[in-house]
């Protein structure tokens, strides 16, 4: 091998070292695999830009349009949904859909790219939506371009000019101004169609008329401040605006509008809404949000727009079914395989000049690079970019040796994958699953996992997990150790499970030894149904068992064994907590279609989750949150202190009133007034229960973000696998304080209950508004907990 | 000589006839009924009457309709109506004050408004012939810089100068011709307050149709209501009118006439079509005619086609 590296095409790496989709702004079309997802996709635009070009801009070669008296009726558009885990390149489709929409139409496409990430709602989507377009100054050009196409109309309407000039208006061979100086063509009754045409589009009379006005000369930075969300300005207010775009209503329908603009004539639009999850996650909570979001992809398609949206696997389920309705084709991202990796590196090396070549990697080693990314695009490219650097430094082709040793680390699936996968299918069917079992006194028959069937303590199921089998001397070592750990426990069964890939000619060994195939993990149903019938025969030997708990009693190592299975416990709790807030998150899930879901079942379930993690005991107590996470719990701590206390609510209806003058009958008549005051109060109990589950709510959250904590650590928090996991957590809570927020209808009412129940003495000492404040705050703090812890467990990484 | 260039606007052909100018009276002429027009005038001169009761409380008139259908037009003669009435009827000196061209569409409502106020006040102290002395059009003056009042503060004091004047054997008023208000009804609606006796504010709108929007944005009772003439695209018939007027008026003027066909053609526009339109292509078909050096006979239908083609390009 060389330490030179050579220079050339070689060199070049084509692989990108972050592997996260950029979006582009030009033409060039990012190298892509053309999975089944991708040519999906491509194939859905492919279809709306041949309507396009098929329906041309619906005016003939004559300048007369098929209908004069209308706008030609824009191409139906199309809504696509991406969706897929992270780093599947659900952005990178999105980008290669926009480039592709570029492409075909060079002059008059149109793509926006927007994060729902940056924004906490449609208002503030929209507001970065519009900052896209007035970046690109395009907006005006549209609006004149429509406004053109009114005047165009009008020519040809009159009969008395010959029809090349409408169509030399709308080729842009003239212009109005030039007909209004030569023929006297009058703005304001263009301008006043104009206004009648949009309003025909919009509910919004102030929206129309604004963009009437990009028409005429002098408002444009005017109306796009107020397009912006600005207040209008006093040449808008002396036009009837009084007021900003400032709701999401407002928002959805100005996004509509502009989509017609954009779909307007020969014009293809595209609007990309990334990580639209966290916006429907928002959505869902107020009960115009989806239905504004509804309507959002009702007026994209009607008006000839394509809209994509990309977001998790989740979006599918935030949908629903009757907004699903509207999306035309939802875009599943699936996991890479050899296959697609090979045509990546093949595309990629051409791509930098070095022709359609493998080169450095071997087939195995893609395979087994697949392997170790669990197809997932992002780590694929990332490796791929790594294995060829050192190739690129060491030369040679690179080999599955080399592609572990280039890339420690890097594997997607662990060891930790293979082992909670196996103790989550072991829950399923009802087993106790121990960990780090040792058979036998033997160094050679400790098992990673052990499912125990039978007495004795030798029958059963036990799982060695491993890494990527390369070398004959790993499969040798593997082999030598699951032949001892049958020799062992004669009536168990051994199977080996490995985090990554196994060389093909190494697998007959292992077979042999552990008289089963090696299965490689995936999570996939593929490894679920190659585990459960040693699993299910574990369970129909455990049946017999009635009061031994099957732990091993050998005698030998007892402190080794207690400590093994101390530790396990911790990590089963930890399991258990987990799965109670998966159930939790499917119960309400469930209950989202059914209206009459009240808080107190919620709450009930909530402080049974709560019980459950107490009882479990799940976090040690000596683990304490990183000041950055345990700050936001704190934040809550502090606002349900400031306003939520139960007692005192209750307190002030056994104060003694004004009226109360020291006489029995008439403090007791008026606390019984005043208790029966509180109570009657319209959502006070509903409310009460509500903020008290939401509390609950958060507490368990905490409960399993220290335990995530736990489980990770400073140095594991960082892992994308710890950072997935913490977002589930988040969005779990989210999900079931959505649930909660969105049942509840009397917070409004609520606040100003609590002012009234509190009594005019605690309202003198806090201000009554202060109070109100301090209820919005409590909820807002709930409201926005998931986002915040998630924010805080980012920067920890 | 273009028939369709009226006496005294050779340098801008399309403006409005203005008969109230200097040398301008026979404008009056020019005056034909389309578009509502007539009707228009004389719902104006039946409110007028002898300008007296005009004066008394003052008013504003609004002519209403769309862009290009003679609303300026109108107003001016509607101006030239009442300064005739007033000097034969209570002999009242009326100073009209054409502030059509001050301002523009995307100023502030109330910017345009004190921008108003403050050419009259120039323009009252620098006419021949001006009503007030310097201290008059000083205390106007800082009685429109009185803030956001300042506007109302000038006009009232305005309208008690020009009834001291007649109380000295002077009798004057005022007539404004506003800038075309386009789509600012809420500025309109404005002046209505602004109103007061001896004077009179002439405004237009492109935008208004609907005089009881108008009257439903002025929130206040005023003394006298505003005169709304709505004007509206031309009629039936309309372009034949128009062009037998100028052909006539140009009778000996050495332009060869116009063939029927051409004004059958203007006047069947399916689409809404305005006095200005016909003007506009009249006019610049005409100076193409007249160019040539093979100047027709009679101005046809393939002259106006090639007319329209040699012009529409932006160049």
């Amino acid at each position: 091998m060389s330490g030179h590296p050579p220079a050339g095409p070689a060199a070049v790496n084509p692989f990108a070292p972050t592997a996260v989709a950029a979006i582009s702004r030009g033409t060039q079309r990012p190298v892509t695999v053309r999975t089944a997802a991708v040519r999906r996709a491509t194939g859905v635009l492919d279809t709306y830009l041949a309507a396009c070009a098929a329906a041309g801009d619906g005016v003939g070669p004559d300048g007369v349009p098929d209908d004069p008296s209308a706008v030609p009726p824009p191409v139906p558009g199309n809504v696509v949904a991406v969706v897929g885990d992270y780093g599947t390149g659900k952005t990178h489709l999105a980008d290669l859909l926009m480039v592709r929409l570029r492409e075909a139409a060079p002059d008059n496409g149109h793509t926006v790219y927007v994060e729902a990430s940056r924004s906490a709602s449609f208002l503030s989507l929209y507001r970065e939506f519009m900052g896209v377009l007035r970046r690109d100054h395009d907006l005006p050009a549209r609006v004149r371009e429509y406004y053109t196409d009114v005047v165009a109309d009008w020519l040809v309407q009159t009969n008395v000019f010959p029809p090349e000039i409408a169509a030399g208006l709308r080729g842009g061979e003239t212009t109005t101004r030039h007909l209004a100086d030569t023929f006297g063509l009058t703005e304001a009754s263009h301008v006043q169609e104009l206004q009648r045409r949009l309003r025909a589009v919009t509910r919004s009379p102030d929206i129309a008329l604004a963009l009437s006005l990009l028409a005429r000369e002098g408002f444009e930075a005017d109306v796009l401040d107020w397009l912006g969300g600005a207040c209008p300005a006093a040449s808008l207010t002396g036009r009837g605006i009084a007021g900003a775009i400032d709701t999401d209503s407002a928002a959805l329908e100005a996004m509509g509008v502009f989509a017609l603009l954009y779909g307007h004539r020969n014009h293809r639009f595209m609007l990309v809404v990334d990580e639209i999850e966290k916006l429907l996650l928002d959505a869902a909570r107020a009960p115009e949000g989806l239905a504004g979001f509804k309507k959002l992809l009702e007026v994209f398609a009607a008006a000839g727009g394509f809209l994509v949206i990309v977001g998790l696997p989740d979006v599918v389920t935030m949908l629903g079914p009757s907004t699903l309705d509207r999306v035309g084709c939802v875009v599943t991202m699936p996991p890479l395989d050899s296959v697609d990796v090979r045509e990546l590196v093949l595309e990629s090396n051409a791509s930098v000049g070095r022709g359609r070549t493998l080169d450095p990697f071997t087939p195995e080693a893609l395979q087994y690079l697949v392997q170790l990314a669990g197809g997932s695009p992002r780590r694929v490219v990332r490796l791929l970019h790594r294995c060829h650097a050192d190739a690129v430094q060491a030369g040679g082709p690179m080999t599955p040796d080399r592609v572990r040793e280039a890339a420690p680390g890097l594997s997607f699936f662990t060891r930790d994958h293979v082992v909670a996968a196996v103790r989550h299918l072991a829950g399923r069917e009802g087993l106790r699953v121990e960990a780090d079992r040792r058979l036998s006194a033997g160094e050679q028959t400790l098992v990673d996992l052990w499912v125990p069937a039978g007495r004795g303590g030798t029958g059963g199921v036990g799982f060695m997990v491993t890494d990527s089998v390369l070398t004959p001397t790993e499969a040798r070592r593997l082999a030598d150790a699951g032949r001892a750990v049958r020799r062992a426990a004669p009536g168990a069964e051994v199977r080996l499970l490995v985090a990554g890939w196994v060389s093909p000619d190494l697998d007959a060994t292992l077979t042999e030894a552990f008289g089963a195939a090696p299965v490689v993990y995936r999570p996939d149903r593929a490894f679920d149904d190659a585990l459960l019938p040693s699993l299910r025969g574990a369970r129909g030997a455990r049946r017999g068992v009635t009061a031994d708990d099957g732990r091993a009693d050998d005698g030998g190592g007892a402190d080794v064994l207690a400590l093994t299975e101390q530790v396990e416990q911790v990590r089963r709790q930890q399991d258990a907590a987990r799965e109670v807030l998966e159930r939790l998150a499917e119960a309400v899930d469930r209950a989202g279609s059914d209206a009459a879901l009240r808080a107190e079942a919620l709450e009930a379930r909530v402080t049974g989750l709560r019980t459950a993690l107490g009882a479990a005991g799940v976090v040690p107590p000596e683990v304490l949150l990183p000041a950055g996470l345990q700050q936001v719990f704190d934040e809550v701590d502090e606002a349900a202190a400031q306003v939520f206390r139960l007692p005192q609510v209750f307190d002030v209806a056994f104060e003694p009133g004004p009226a109360a003058t020291g006489r029995r009958s008439g403090r007791s008549r008026h606390v019984v007034e005043r208790g029966r005051d509180v109570l009657a109060a319209a959502h006070a109990l509903e409310g009460l229960g509500v903020l008290q589950t939401a509390l609950t709510l958060a507490t368990s959250l905490q409960q399993a973000v220290t335990s995530w904590w736990a489980r990770h650590g400073a140095d594991g928090a960082a892992t994308t696998a710890a950072q997935d996991s913490l977002r589930a957590l988040c969005l779990t809570y989210d999900e079931l304080f959505g649930q909660l927020e969105r049942r509840f209808t009397g917070w409004d009412e609520l606040d100003s209950w609590w002012v009234s129940a509190t009594g005019d003495a605690r309202r003198a000492a806090l201000g009554s508004s202060s109070t109100v404040r301090r209820t919005h705050d409590l909820r807002e703090q709930l409201h926005g907990l998931g986002a915040s812890v998630l924010h805080a467990g980012r920067r920890l990484a | 000589m273009n028939p369709f260039c009226p006496p005294g606007l050779q340098g801008n052909p399309h403006q409005p006839l203005r008969p109230w100018d200097d040398g301008l009276d026979c404008h009056t002429a020019y005056y034909v009924p389309v578009d509502h027009t007539q009707r228009a005038f004389e719902q104006f001169t039946e409110l007028a009457g002898d300008a007296a009761d005009l004066f008394a409380v003052g008013r504003l008139v609004i002519a209403a309709g769309p862009q290009g259908c003679g609303k300026t037009s109108l107003l001016n003669r509607c101006v030239w109506h009442l300064r005739e009435s007033a000097a034969s009827g209570v002999r009242t000196r009326l100073l009209v004050v054409d502030l059509t061209d001050e301002c523009s569409d995307n100023q502030p409502v109330p910017e345009r408004i004190r921008h108003v106020a403050t050419m009259l006040i120039d323009e009252l102290e620098n006419m021949p012939r001006a009503p007030f002395d310097a201290a008059v059009v000083a205390e106007l003056r800082v009685r429109l810089d009185d803030g956001e009042r300042g506007p109302a503060r000038m006009y009232r004091q305005l309208s008690t100068q020009l009834g001291r004047l007649g109380e000295q054997g002077n009798p004057t008023a005022v007539a404004v011709l506003l800038p075309a208000s386009a789509d600012l009804v809420d500025e309109l609606a404005q002046y209505a307050g602004l109103v007061g006796p001896r004077l009179v504010f002439l405004g237009e709108s492109s935008y208004l149709v609907d005089e009881a929007d108008l009257r439903a944005r002025i929130k206040r009772v005023l003394r006298a209501n505003p005169v709304v003439l709505q004007l509206g695209p031309l009629r039936k018939d309309d372009c034949v009118r128009f062009t037998d007027n100028r052909m006539a008026l140009h009778d000996g003027g050495g332009a060869p006439p116009l063939h029927p066909e051409v004004v059958a053609t203007l006047n069947t526009s399916e689409a809404p079509f305005t006095v200005l339109h016909v003007q506009k292509i009249l006019h610049g078909l005409y100076e193409f005619v007249l160019g040539r050096e093979d100047r027709p006979e009679v101005v046809t239908q393939e002259h106006l086609t090639q007319y329209l083609l040699e012009s529409w390009r932006w160049s």
